[in-house]
C-alpha cells in the first residue's frame, strides 16, 4: 500500500509543495529516490552518486568551483544547492528543464557527469527510467529548508534577527535592492538573468540560456553552498556582495536591475551578516540508506 | 482664395461636428457623474440631432441613449437598440447593440440587473449572506461602514474621527457566514504604517479585534470567510514585493501560508461553499498578460487549472451551491459575466456566457439566494486641447478631445520641447497590471497617433525630456516597485533613472537635460552623470506638486499647512537659495496643480477643488482669475502649455464615480427551479 508522505513544511515555506499529477508525493517513492540518490551504480565508473555533487552536508551542493565526474572528469558549471527545489519553477543554472522529473536524469547521462546511459541505469537499478525519474524527484521534493531566523522574524518574531542583520535586511530590500531577483519564500525569482558573471576578456565565456543569463538560486543555506556563482569564481560572500556592489561585468546584456551600488563597509557587513540568518533546518540524510522522512498515511 | 468657400464649408462642418461631440461629452458626464438619467437622455438626443453626417458620434449618442432608458427600466431602451443595429450596421456600436438586445430580453433569459446604489461611497465591499446588507469604506473619514440596502442608511462600524486626527483607514471587507461580524483591513498609521486583519461584530456597539498584524507585511487584504467561520482566505503582500494566501484563524490568528506569487497578485480569491478549493486568477506566465483561473486545494496539498484560455479571465467567484464559478472575461471580445461547470476541482464543461459587454466591472459575492453584487467604476478623465489667448486669459477654441475612443481613460497631457508633439497615456483594462498603460504621442501636424504598451503597472505623470526624444515618467514598474523611468520615444524602451522605490513624483529635466529634479517629502536635483544627489530644499517639506520654470532657473511648488488647512505656493531657486512663500490659498488641503506660464514670470495654478484656473505673479502679488476652466465644474486633473503659449492640453475630469449593481437569476440551477 502507498503511503503519501505528508511532509512537514517548515515556518516560512508555502504548505501547497507542488508535484505532477501522474507523480503524487508518496512516502516510497522518497525512501527509493534517496536510495537511488547515494547509488553509485548510476555512474558509469561506479564511482560516483548524485549525492557527490550533492552533499548533504553542504546543503546539496559540493564545495568546489565546478562540478567532478566519473573518470576524473570535470563539468562546465557549480553544482547547485538542491535546497527547496520542490517550489522550483526551472532547472539547471540554464533553465533548460522545466520539471524535477525531467531534470533528475540529465546528469545520469551527461558525459561529464555520470555518463551512463538510461537504459544501462534502468538495468543496473532494476527500474524503468520513469520510475527512477519519479522517485528520484519526489526525494528531491522532501528537502526542504526552513525555520530560519530570518523566517521568524519576518513572521512576526522582532527579536529573530541582530540589529546588525535587520540592518542589512534593510540593505537587501532597498538599497541593494537584492529583492528584485532574490524575492519570496525561496529568495529566488526563479528566473534567468545577465549579472555580467560569464563576461570575461570582453566576451561571454558561457551563454547560459542565451545572452548569458543564468537562474537565480536561492540564498537559503548560502553559507554553506560556496563557491558562489555558476562557475564558482567566487569564492566568499564577501566576493559575492563586492561584485554586486561594483555592478557586476559590465556587458550588453547587463540585466537593468544590476548597477553601481555604492555600498558603504557597514552596509556590506551588515548584508553578510543577514546572509547567515537564512540557515534553517536541514533534515538529516547524511546516513545512506536509512528512512529520514517522517512519513504518515 | 479659390479654397476659400471649401474651406468656410469645412471650418462650418468641423464645428458642428466638434459641436456634437462636446455635447456628447456632457451627456456622458451628466449620466455617470451627476447620475442624472433623464438629463443624459436629452443631451444624447441634441448630440444625434447636431451629429447629422458624423454617424460615429450618432450611434454612440444613441447606444448610450438607450442605455440610460434601460436602467430606467423603460421600453425605449429595445427600440433604439434596434434602430442601432437597422440604421448603423457600419458602425462597431450596432454589435454591442445587438449583444444589449439579447441582455434585454429578459422574458427570455429571466436575468435582472439592479442598480442598488447609484452614488456609491465605495464600490468594493461585499453584501451579507443574505444580501439584506453591504459593507464598505465610508471616505468621509476612512471608517468601516454597512448600508441597509433596504432603508438606504448607512451605520460606521469603527469610529476613529475625521482625517485631520487620524490618517487611519479600513478598506477589504467581508461579512462571516453568519452576517454577525465584518472582517476588514486597517491601515494603521500609528504603528508604523502597517496593515492589520480586524473584526468587528455587525450589531454594534462593540470594540473591535485585532485578529493579525505583522510588521513586515506591505497589505493584508481579506477576500472570503471559511463556510464553518473558523478561517479567513487572505492575500498577504510582503515587504519583498511578493504576494501570498494565507489561511488566518479566526481563534487565535495564526497564519498557514499556502502559496506564493511574484510581484503581482489574483484580483479575486473566493472559497468553495465546502471550503475545501480556493478559485482565483492569475497570469500563467510572467510575461502574460491575461490571466487564467486556478483553483488551489485550502490544504495544499494540490493545484490545477479550471480555465485555461488566451482570453482574459478573471475574477472567479463560486456559486452558492459549489456547481459553478462565475467569472469575467473577454472571450467574447469584450468583457462579458461568464459561468463554468465545476466538480471536485476541474472544470466539468463548457463556459457559459451569462452576460455580455459589462464594462469595467469588480463581482464583489454571489449571496445565498444566487444574486451576484458588483461595483462599476466609471472613469472619465479626458485630455483636451484648445487655444487660448494668454493675455486676456480666455480659451479662444472649443476644447477638442483627443484619442475619441478612449475618452475618459487619457491623463496627464505634456507637449514637447517643439510643440510637434503631445504624449500622454492611456489606461486600458483594469488598473495596476502590465500592460494595462499606454503611452500615446500625438502629431500636432497629422492628428496621428502612435501607442505603446509598457511593462509599467502605473504611471503617474510624464514630462518630455529637453531632446524631444524621450520622456521621463514616474509610476510603478511591474514588480511593484515605484520609481522614476525614462521612455524612449522612438522604440519605446523604459530604463529606470531612479529606483530605490522610494514614492518620487514630478520628474522634470533642466533645459539642458543634465539635471533632473523630483520630489517626495525631499526636493531634489539629481546629476544625470554622476548620480549624485542635492537637496534644494533643506528638511521635509509637504510637498504636493512641482514645476519647473522654462529656463530652469526655479520651481514652483504646492505645499501643504497641515495646521493651517491650507495650501501655499512657494518659488524656490534650482541653484539653491531663499524658499519664498507668495500666495498662501485658504481653502483647506486638496490636491491642486500648477504650471509656469511660457514666459515665466507668472504661475497658474488650479484651485476651487480644481475647477478654476488662477494666476500670480512669480514675485507674489495680485491673483487674477482665468477663463480657462472646465465648463460643468469639471475638475483638472493637469494642464500644461503649448511652447508658442497658444495653446493649452488639459487632463479633465473625475478619478472615477462607483456604482453597486446585483445580477439576479442569473445561475442556471436557480433559473430552472424557478
Amino acid at each position: 500500500m502507498l503511503l503519501l508522505a505528508v511532509i512537514a513544511i517548515p515556518l516560512g515555506l508555502d504548505h501547497y509543495l507542488p508535484a505532477p499529477e501522474d507523480n503524487p508525493i508518496t512516502a516510497e517513492k522518497i525512501e527509493l529516490g534517496r536510495r537511488l540518490f547515494f547509488d553509485r551504480r548510476l555512474s558509469a565508473d561506479g564511482s560516483v552518486s548524485c549525492s557527490t555533487c550533492h552533499d548533504p552536508a553542504r546543503a546539496f551542493s559540493d564545495g568546489g568551483p565546478l562540478a567532478a565526474g566519473v573518470f576524473g572528469r570535470i563539468g562546465r558549471r557549480n553544482s547547485p544547492a538542491l535546497i527547496n527545489r520542490g517550489y522550483g519553477r526551472a532547472f539547471f543554472w540554464d533553465g533548460r528543464a522545466n520539471t524535477l522529473e525531467e531534470q533528475v536524469l540529465k546528469p545520469i547521462q551527461d558525459t561529464n557527469e555520470m555518463d551512463l546511459p538510461l537504459p544501462q541505469a534502468a538495468s543496473r537499478v532494476g527500474l524503468d527510467t520513469r520510475a527512477i525519474a519519479q522517485a528520484l524527484a519526489s526525494y528531491i521534493r522532501s528537502i526542504l529548508s526552513g525555520d530560519s531566523s530570518y523566517d521568524r522574524f519576518v513572521n512576526g518574531d522582532r527579536a529573530a534577527l541582530s540589529p546588525q542583520q535587520q540592518f542589512g535586511l534593510q540593505i537587501f530590500r532597498g538599497k541593494a535592492n537584492c529583492v528584485a531577483c532574490h524575492a519570496g519564500p525561496n529568495l529566488t525569482d526563479e528566473s534567468l538573468h545577465n549579472t555580467g558573471v560569464a563576461w570575461r576578456d570582453g566576451k561571454l565565456a558561457d551563454m547560459g540560456a542565451g545572452a548569458g543569463r543564468f537562474k537565480t538560486p536561492t540564498l537559503r543555506e548560502i553559507t554553506l553552498t560556496a563557491p558562489y556563482m555558476h562557475d564558482g569564481s567566487l569564492a566568499t560572500l564577501r566576493d559575492v556582495v563586492e561584485f554586486y556592489d561594483a555592478g557586476g561585468h559590465a556587458n550588453s546584456g547587463l540585466d537593468p536591475e544590476i548597477r553601481k551600488l555604492n555600498l558603504l563597509p557597514e552596509e556590506k557587513r551588515a548584508l553578510i551578516e543577514f546572509m547567515t540568518a537564512l540557515s534553517g533546518k536541514l533534515p538529516n540524510y547524511t546516513q545512506e540508506f536509512r528512512p529520514s522522512v517522517a512519513l504518515a498515511r | 482664395m479659390r479654397l476659400r468657400p471649401l474651406t468656410l464649408i469645412l471650418a462650418a462642418a468641423i464645428t458642428l461636428f466638434a459641436q456634437a461631440d462636446i455635447t456628447l461629452q456632457r451627456a456622458m458626464r451628466k449620466e455617470t457623474l451627476e447620475g442624472d438619467l433623464n438629463g443624459a437622455i436629452a443631451l444624447y438626443k441634441q448630440a444625434v440631432a447636431e451629429a447629422k453626417n458624423d454617424r460615429g458620434i450618432a450611434a454612440k449618442a444613441l447606444l448610450r441613449m438607450a442605455e440610460c432608458h434601460q436602467k430606467l427600466g423603460d421600453a425605449k431602451a429595445r427600440k433604439i437598440y434596434e434602430q442601432v443595429v437597422r440604421d448603423f450596421a457600419d458602425q462597431k456600436e450596432a454589435a454591442v447593440a445587438r449583444q444589449k438586445l439579447a441582455g434585454t430580453d429578459t422574458r427570455a433569459s429571466g436575468i435582472i440587473a439592479r442598480q442598488i446604489w447609484a452614488d456609491a461611497i465605495d464600490g468594493e465591499g461585499q453584501p451579507s449572506p443574505d444580501g439584506q446588507y453591504l459593507s464598505f469604506v465610508d471616505w468621509t473619514t476612512g471608517d468601516l461602514a454597512i448600508r441597509d440596502l433596504a432603508t438606504h442608511e448607512n451605520r460606521r462600524l469603527t469610529n476613529k474621527g475625521p482625517w485631520s486626527g487620524s490618517e487611519d483607514f479600513a478598506l477589504d471587507s467581508l461579512f462571516s457566514p453568519d452576517g454577525k461580524q465584518v472582517a476588514f483591513s486597517w491601515f494603521n498609521s500609528k504603528n508604523k504604517n502597517s496593515w492589520e486583519l480586524r473584526m468587528v461584530p455587525t450589531a454594534g456597539p462593540s470594540s473591535q479585534r485585532v485578529l493579525y498584524r505583522n510588521d513586515d507585511l506591505e497589505i493584508i487584504r481579506p477576500f472570503d470567510w471559511s463556510p464553518d467561520g473558523k478561517e479567513i482566505l487572505t492575500l498577504f503582500r510582503r515587504k519583498d514585493r511578493t504576494h501570498q494566501i494565507a489561511m488566518v484563524s479566526v481563534a487565535d490568528g495564526s497564519a498557514r501560508m499556502l502559496k506564493t506569487f511574484d510581484w503581482r497578485a489574483p484580483f479575486k480569491m473566493s472559497l468553495s461553499p465546502d471550503g475545501r478549493y480556493i478559485a482565483y486568477d492569475f497570469p500563467p506566465a510572467e510575461d502574460s498578460q491575461e490571466r487564467d483561473i486556478f483553483v488551489l486545494s485550502s490544504d495544499g496539498s494540490r493545484e490545477r487549472i479550471v480555465l485555461q484560455d488566451p482570453a482574459n479571465d478573471t475574477f472567479p467567484v463560486w456559486s452558492p451551491d459549489g456547481s459553478r464559478i462565475m467569472f469575467v472575461s473577454d472571450r467574447a471580445g469584450s468583457n462579458g459575466i461568464w459561468i463554468v461547470p465545476v466538480a471536485d476541482g476541474r472544470a466539468a464543461g463548457q463556459p457559459e456566457l451569462i452576460k455580455a459587454d459589462v464594462g469595467p466591472l469588480t463581482p464583489m459575492a454571489i449571496t445565498r439566494k444566487g444574486s451576484l453584487f458588483y461595483g462599476l467604476m466609471l472613469r472619465d478623465t479626458t485630455v483636451y486641447v484648445s487655444a487660448l489667448d494668454l493675455r486676456t486669459g480666455s480659451l479662444t477654441q472649443p476644447l477638442t478631445p483627443v484619442n475619441r475612443p478612449y475618452t475618459g481613460n487619457n491623463f496627464s497631457a505634456d507637449w514637447s520641447p517643439d510643440g510637434g508633439q503631445l504624449a500622454y497615456f492611456s489606461r486600458r483594462g483594469l488598473s495596476q497590471q502590465r500592460g494595462s498603460m499606454l503611452i500615446c504621442i500625438r502629431s500636432s501636424d497629422t492628428g496621428k497617433e502612435r501607442e505603446f504598451i509598457t511593462p509599467l503597472a502605473y504611471i503617474g505623470g510624464l514630462r518630455w525630456s529637453p531632446n524631444g526624444r524621450a520622456l521621463v515618467i514616474w509610476g510603478t514598474d511591474d514588480k511593484g516597485k515605484k520609481g522614476i523611468f525614462e521612455f524612449d520615444a522612438v522604440t519605446g524602451a523604459i530604463a529606470p533613472i531612479v529606483a530605490t522605490g522610494e514614492d518620487f513624483r514630478d520628474p522634470m529635466w533642466s533645459p539642458d537635460g543634465r539635471t533632473l529634479y523630483y520630489r517626495s517629502s525631499r526636493v531634489i536635483a539629481r546629476d544625470r552623470e554622476t548620480g549624485r544627489e542635492r537637496e534644494i530644499v533643506p528638511g521635509p517639506m509637504a510637498t504636493n506638486y512641482m514645476a519647473l520654470s522654462r529656463d530652469g532657473s526655479k520651481l514652483a511648488l504646492l505645499v501643504e499647512h497641515l495646521e493651517k488647512r491650507a495650501m501655499g505656493i512657494y518659488v524656490v531657486p534650482t541653484a539653491g537659495g531663499e524658499v519664498r512663500e507668495i500666495l498662501t490659498l485658504p481653502e483647506g488641503i486638496s490636491g491642486m496643480v500648477l504650471e509656469w506660464e511660457p514666459s515665466g514670470r507668472n504661475v497658474i495654478f488650479a484651485r476651487a477643488k480644481n475647477t478654476e484656473l488662477w494666476r500670480v505673479s512669480a514675485e507674489g502679488g495680485q491673483l487674477e482669475k482665468l477663463n480657462l476652466g472646465m465648463k460643468n465644474a469639471a475638475v483638472m486633473r493637469t494642464f500644461r502649455f503649448h511652447p508658442d503659449g497658444r495653446q493649452i492640453a488639459f487632463t479633465s475630469g473625475q478619478a472615477g464615480k462607483s456604482e453597486v449593481w446585483t445580477l439576479e437569476n442569473f445561475l442556471p440551477t436557480l433559473r430552472s427551479k424557478q
